[in-house]
């Protein structure tokens, strides 16, 4: 039985209570990506997941019966946290976009090296991106929200989102095909 | 779009790190129901609060009830802010031998041993003497009563001045005039139940039930007109006051 109160298996249906175990299972890897896509550092990205769950998980019985709102709240605080990040950093005048990509390759030991290698390539292609578009896809790969929830998130269309994510990976594709 | 490659890429979380997240906020859920389902710590900040409230509740209270002592002439008169009360009336009276006594309207004067006593010898039109009601428990003492065809009411009240007589009355219902050249204190109204039925029931000011005229006189008397209905008027009953005169009856001895 899971710590969290066994509930409904359901995580989809909104009239149904969550299964939080699962929910877990399943949104820490999604943020943990998030943060990964737009810090450059696994430590550092682990941390901010850490402090994303343990802020979020204490009011989670809010949500009871509505993971999407739950979902968008925790991402919601992802933000929150990661702009206390850059704002931390900056007073260390550090250069997040330049950070890290050396680092994560050393530390994410337990990842296969083709995709370390990929991912960092990824990540480098994207610090060259102005921020709106690195938010963008990491919402869109890191966080997995569909194109109307980002849209949401960043006040633009759905169609603009789809526009701007097409743009980026057509970028990755090409450049990374070099 | 083919965006496999990018999924692909993205970094596995660590067994490490998700096993440990999972434990440290399954930790902190089990403490957080524990901690809700003890009885609420008090914190310093809500004491603070709770004295704060208190504080502000007390000199709200005091602001209420306070009362000021406002001379006037050689008198003083008790004005308090609240016109609602509970409470008796919170006029000062020392008891003195006159209180056992009897008296009336002038004609059959109870046996008082004091020699110059003061009486009016104008009365508004359409009032005749009466006896008054004899009142035990007081320490003033009724001297003379007169009642009009309307059931209204003048009483005449003597109290020692030695004894430290404090009219009463809320802030704005009273006002300084002068009898004769010397100050005395005119009250709009009194003190009346809500409830007439009800003798424990709050008080309320009710400046239209009458008027009340404390002067004090060389006998070192406080003299005291009061009126009960609204048929005499302010100038009737200071023009009554200014009409007192040394009473010759005295001696008479009580029926």
């Amino acid at each position: 039985m899971s710590i969290f109160g066994k509930v409904n298996t359901s995580s989809s249906v909104a009239s149904t209570e969550i299964d939080w175990e699962s929910t877990y299972k399943d949104l820490l890897p999604r943020v943990y990506h998030y943060f990964c896509l737009r810090i450059n550092d696994s430590l550092d990205a682990e941390d901010l997941t850490a402090i994303t769950f343990e802020r979020a998980w204490r009011n989670r019985k809010k949500y009871q019966k509505d993971l999407g709102a739950f979902t968008n709240w925790i991402f919601g605080i992802a933000g929150h946290i990661l702009a206390d990040y850059y704002r931390k950093k900056r007073s260390e005048n550090l250069r997040i976009a330049e950070n890290s990509i050396t680092e994560l390759s050393s530390r994410a030991v337990e990842e296969d090296f083709a995709h370390k290698d990929q991912f960092n390539r990824i990540v480098s292609i994207l610090a060259s991106l102005p921020e709106r578009e690195r938010e963008i896809f990491s919402l869109k790969y890191g966080a997995q929200l569909n194109n109307r929830e980002i849209a949401k998130i960043m006040n633009l269309t759905e169609s603009n989102i789809g526009t701007i994510l097409y743009r980026i990976v057509s970028r990755l594709r090409e450049q990374l095909e070099k | 779009m083919n965006d496999n490659f990018i999924y692909k890429s993205l970094p596995k979380v660590r067994k490490e790190f998700e096993q440990s997240l999972y434990r440290k906020i399954s930790i902190d859920t089990l403490n957080l129901q524990k901690k809700y389902s003890n009885p609420k710590k008090i914190r310093w900040h809500q004491v603070a609060f709770i004295v704060v409230g208190l504080l502000t509740l007390l000199a709200w209270s005091q602001i209420q009830f306070i009362v000021r002592y406002v001379p006037i002439g050689d008198l003083w008169l008790v004005e308090f802010n609240k016109v609602t009360s509970s409470e008796p009336a919170p006029t000062v009276f020392i008891p003195t031998p006159l209180a056992t006594q009897r008296a009336w309207d002038g004609k059959t004067m109870p046996e008082i041993r004091i020699m110059n006593i003061y009486f009016p010898s104008w009365i508004p039109s359409d009032f005749l003497p009466i006896v008054p009601p004899q009142e035990m428990l007081s320490s003033h003492q009724t001297i003379g009563g007169w009642r009009n065809d309307s059931e209204e009411e003048i009483r005449l009240f003597i109290t020692p001045f030695a004894g430290g007589m404090r009219p009463y009355a809320p802030a704005g219902m009273y006002k300084e005039v002068a009898i004769n050249g010397q100050p005395a204190i005119l009250i709009y109204g009194r003190l009346a139940l809500r409830d007439k039925d009800n003798p424990q029931a709050q008080r309320e000011w009710d400046e239209y039930l009458g008027l009340q005229l404390h002067w004090l006189l060389k006998n070192n008397y406080v003299y005291t007109l009061e009126t009960f209905g609204a048929y005499v008027s302010e100038a009737d009953l200071i023009q009554m006051a200014e009409s007192m005169k040394e009473a010759s009856w005295f001696s008479t001895p009580v029926p």
